[in-house]
């Protein structure tokens, strides 16, 4: 964990360096009064101090090894169900967003839940149904819709 | 006239239906009040104002109730601020008291809701009389005043809350500069040069992000064997009077902490759980199952929860993440929240608040006839929940602009989510800040343009100094806290965690 923390308080030193960068260019203050710069510059300081701190409080740290750990044994459900909605975002060009998320969400069920197929299978037609006439029909959002026409 | 508008057939449905949602969510793992708002927000588009708003309201508070369920039966509380209630309501569960334990949270959370409503019709108003007195300055100091309190009362390291703040304000920012016209950090991306719209980063930071934080938890948990009979429900007379009092003090405690920005209803709870203690004259037999240390917290919880929408309505500033998507919403819908609110939009404001005497009303009927149904409900795997959560979040990204862009945009902050509270920075900042960005930001430009830059006009204006102060001293509270931990004064934190 401790590792986590200081790539962590190292991340958010750098967001205030990229924050700070990119708003030098931003015109900092104009006759009116503070110009579109002015607060991000302020925020890019910030966020620079406040990470220098944090990097300062790990490197400080006097138990560097019993913070607990970042990825735990279930951590590996997350990254499962992260892969399976990549892959249900990139099916939906191509199955529409109805069957794209409906298979996403049996699968999750499937790998991450092992219930049965037939289970999984049926909420996977559910959730499409459902997706389609609520979102698509009753609440009239214009879904992304795939090659079946749904 | 708010009881013409909340009696409407459409308005009672969407009231039923946000204190079912809310309960159900309470109820629920893995998924809370913000998330369930941020969920439906999206779907809303079409809605009445007045009638998304009354839903919205609704789950707000039902969650309130829900969380109890858990808390008593399975030592698990639905929500934070229903912690408190593990303590006292799990023993009485164990000693064959669930039925008093879940009936007094409902009465108790119903008195004090109601209480708190007649104290929010009377002071609302006034506050919002106040409130149109605030100029540039006001708000800039208001904005700085609830940001410093999310370190008094936000919990964990104030530098990650400080932090976590900072990061909301610059998301708020990025896109066309409203003054200038020039885009800030959009980097020729034609969706960013209207900015990041908040659905989209609270459908990924609370949807996404509590899917992938809920399935590294285990969930193994053991529901207590325990039938709930009608007649367990009713309160005997020695629980009554033990209450009474409880439900009072901590309806009290609750209305006022709810009203302080970022004050929320977990710390409520807190308070009104240590004063009752500390008022109790059998202080030591708090944890082992006494009714007021259910009555008091889940009054207190409840009265915050209706609290918390002064000052929303009336200062337009959120007191907690749910009513900060609330005030997303209420943009969304084209009403601004503010004093002027209680003139523009009387319709909304008092069928919002009557809304509210219903709603309580409702909640206690359902915490005491339908109990049954909603502890079934805690049998519903996380597993299937999670692909509904996902859909939802999805959607929900995708019709704020209809664009597959802000889809994945959504993912990423799902995953900057999940990895923020894995390294202890605390999301509702964040939140907050996105919200009061724009307000912040247009405030504190305005008020150097009025003063010629000189940054003492916050401290020159009686009612922007009292804010500023009152920020200075929220900020330095960390360091008074650490102070006095080396001065050998024990606990000072306010945090549940410090339990």
């Amino acid at each position: 964990m401790w590792r986590a923390q200081f790539i962590g308080a190292w991340a958010v030193l750098l967001l205030g360096l990229f924050i700070i960068v990119f708003s030098i260019p931003l015109q900092y203050y104009t006759e009116l009064g503070p110009g579109p710069g002015f607060l991000p510059l302020l925020l890019g300081i910030g966020i620079l101090i406040g990470g220098v701190i944090e990097v300062v409080k790990a490197f400080m740290a006097k138990n560097k090894t019993g913070q607990g750990v970042f990825l735990t044994p279930r951590s590996k459900l997350g990254f499962q169900m992260l892969g399976l909605i990549v892959v249900g975002f990139l099916l939906i060009p191509v199955l529409g967003i109805s069957f794209g998320l409906s298979l996403c969400t049996a699968a999750a069920m499937k790998v991450i839940g092992k219930h049965k197929v037939l289970t999984c299978g049926l909420t996977a037609v559910g959730s499409a149904i459902f997706i389609h006439y609520v979102f698509g029909q009753w609440l009239d959002i214009p879904l992304p819709k795939g090659l079946i026409g749904w | 006239m708010g009881f013409s508008i909340s009696m409407t057939w459409e308005n009672l449905l969407y009231c039923l239906a946000g204190c079912f949602v809310g309960q159900l969510v309470g109820v629920l793992p893995g998924i809370g009040a913000p998330t369930a708002v941020a969920l439906l927000l999206p779907l809303t588009f079409s809605v009445n104002p007045t009638s998304a708003i009354i839903l919205f309201a609704g789950i707000y508070y039902g969650v309130a109730y829900g969380g109890t369920i858990t808390s008593v039966l399975i030592n698990v509380p639905g929500e934070s601020s229903s912690v408190m209630t593990c303590l006292d309501g799990y023993q009485m569960a164990k000693q064959g008291r669930a039925g008093a334990a879940l009936s007094v949270a409902a009465i108790g959370s119903w008195i004090a809701g109601t209480l708190s409503v007649v104290l929010l019709m009377a002071f609302a108003p006034a506050l919002a009389k106040f409130a149109l007195r605030f100029g540039p300055p006001e708000y800039f100091g208001l904005a700085m005043m609830a940001f410093g309190m999310l370190t008094v009362f936000g919990g964990g390291d104030p530098i990650k809350i400080i932090i976590s703040t900072l990061v909301g304000l610059f998301l708020a920012i990025i896109g066309l500069d409203i003054v200038s016209g020039v885009p800030r950090f959009a980097f020729d991306i034609p969706q960013l040069l209207g900015g990041i719209d908040f659905i989209v980063i609270i459908c990924g930071i609370f949807g996404l992000a509590e899917v992938f934080n809920s399935l590294e938890q285990e969930q193994e948990t053991e529901l207590l064997k325990q039938k709930i009979k009608l007649k367990d429900m009713f309160l005997n007379w020695d629980d009554w009077v033990a209450s009474r009092w409880a439900i009072f003090r901590g309806g009290v405690i609750g209305f006022f902490i709810g009203l302080i920005p970022a004050g929320g209803i977990t710390t409520a709870s807190f308070l009104a759980y240590l004063a009752e203690k500390r008022v109790s004259k059998h202080p030591e037999k708090f944890g082992t199952g006494v009714i007021e240390g259910i009555a008091s917290p889940e009054a207190a919880n409840n009265a915050a929860s209706i609290s918390g929408f002064a000052p929303l309505l009336a200062l337009g500033v959120p007191g907690s993440p749910t009513t900060a998507i609330m005030l997303a919403g209420f943009m969304m819908w084209g009403i601004r929240p503010g004093p002027l609110l209680f003139q523009n939009n009387a319709d909304l404001v008092w069928g919002l608040i009557s809304s509210k005497f219903i709603g309580n009303f409702l909640l206690v009927c359902m915490n005491i006839f339908l109990i049954p149904v909603f502890v079934s409900m805690l049998r519903v795997p996380y597993t299937i929940l999670m692909g509904f959560i996902v859909i939802f979040a999805s959607i929900g990204a995708f019709t704020t602009n209809n664009s597959l862009f802000d889809i994945w945009m959504m993912m990423g902050f799902g995953i900057l989510g999940y990895i923020m509270t894995k390294l202890k920075y605390p999301i509702v900042p964040l939140v907050l800040a996105l919200v009061l960005g724009r307000l912040a930001e247009n405030s504190l430009r305005q008020s150097l343009m009025i003063s010629g830059g000189d940054p003492t006009i916050f401290f020159t204006r009686p009612i922007s100094l009292l804010f500023m102060a009152l920020a200075i001293l929220a900020y330095l509270t960390p360091i008074f806290r650490w102070g006095l931990k080396r001065a050998g004064y024990g606990k000072v934190s306010l945090n549940v965690e410090s339990l």
